[in-house]
């Protein structure tokens, strides 16, 4: 019976499967001071840069955290290679967000009680 | 990765006769999430000393917050292999999802007082992080 099956199919869907094994997944890292220093995040400065300035440049964050202490945003390359918010959608069963794009960026901004920047931070996944 | 070559064989030989294959074996695709965590990266992230924020800076936005922000989840799900079923004229795959997670708990210091790698899908269902309720 089983030679009955036209085997092509399962050995291309086998030989694809071969191909993909030897892989990892992306693992999350932090981004260098040289990936901060790009045109989009050049503007934060710690100890001077408000929280209304940041609202204003990257609109309404993806998270926050302890009220508004800290904010969180998620990028992603779009295809002319420059950073914009990450489409993302939220899997209830899996407890995870599922995004479109595969190179996440997540920024994240710690303001002092006076509302301005103190820390701040881009991992990213590759 | 290595795999023996007995046991490939055995796994072709299977898929010949029964035209289904059980393929055990990570590919390396992301299924959701923003990426693994190893234990070498987070091992920064030491417990008594790390702050809430270390952490945020360190792995980014949460998956999850529970108890107000005790609690932060990151969550990743990894092809961990596939089953393969071959038909008359058509062929098709099912991906083995791998969950994983990082669960960090904090005391009301905001200190880190608990860090632990889990693996399982989650149980019940959960909200995302606050302002962003789809």
């Amino acid at each position: 019976m089983g030679q009955d099956l036209p085997l092509g199919p399962l050995l291309g869907a086998l030989l694809g499967l071969v191909l993909s094994v030897g892989c990892t997944p992306p693992m999350l890292r932090q981004a260098g001071p040289a990936e901060l220093q790009v045109e989009w995040l050049a503007f934060l400065v710690d100890g001077k840069t408000s929280r209304e300035d940041v609202l204003l440049r990257l609109g309404t964050p993806s998270a926050h955290l302890e009220g508004e202490r800290i904010l969180t945003y998620a990028f992603s390359p779009n295809r002319a290679g420059a950073w914009s918010p990450a489409a993302r959608r939220w899997d209830p069963t899996q407890k995870i967000y599922v995004y479109s794009g595969y190179r996440i960026g997540s920024l994240v901004l710690v303001f002092a009680g006076d509302g301005r920047l103190v820390r701040h931070g881009l991992v990213v996944s590759q | 990765m290595r795999s023996s070559p007995g046991l490939l064989l055995a796994a072709v030989a299977l898929s010949l006769q029964t035209g289904c294959l059980i393929w055990p074996f990570p590919t390396g695709d992301l299924l959701a999430g923003r990426g693994r965590i190893t234990q070498k990266y987070a091992a920064p992230l030491q417990v008594g000393v790390a702050t809430r924020e270390d952490v945020l800076l360190r792995l980014g936005e949460p998956d999850e917050v529970q108890a107000g922000g005790k609690v932060l989840v990151y969550r990743w799900t990894e092809m961990r292999g596939f089953v393969a079923v071959g038909a008359y004229g058509s062929a098709a795959a099912v991906p083995l999802r791998g969950h994983r997670a990082l669960r960090l708990e904090f005391g009301d210091d905001a200190r880190l007082v608990h860090l632990a790698f889990e693996k399982g899908a989650p149980g019940t269902p959960a909200e995302p992080p606050p302002a962003e309720n789809p």
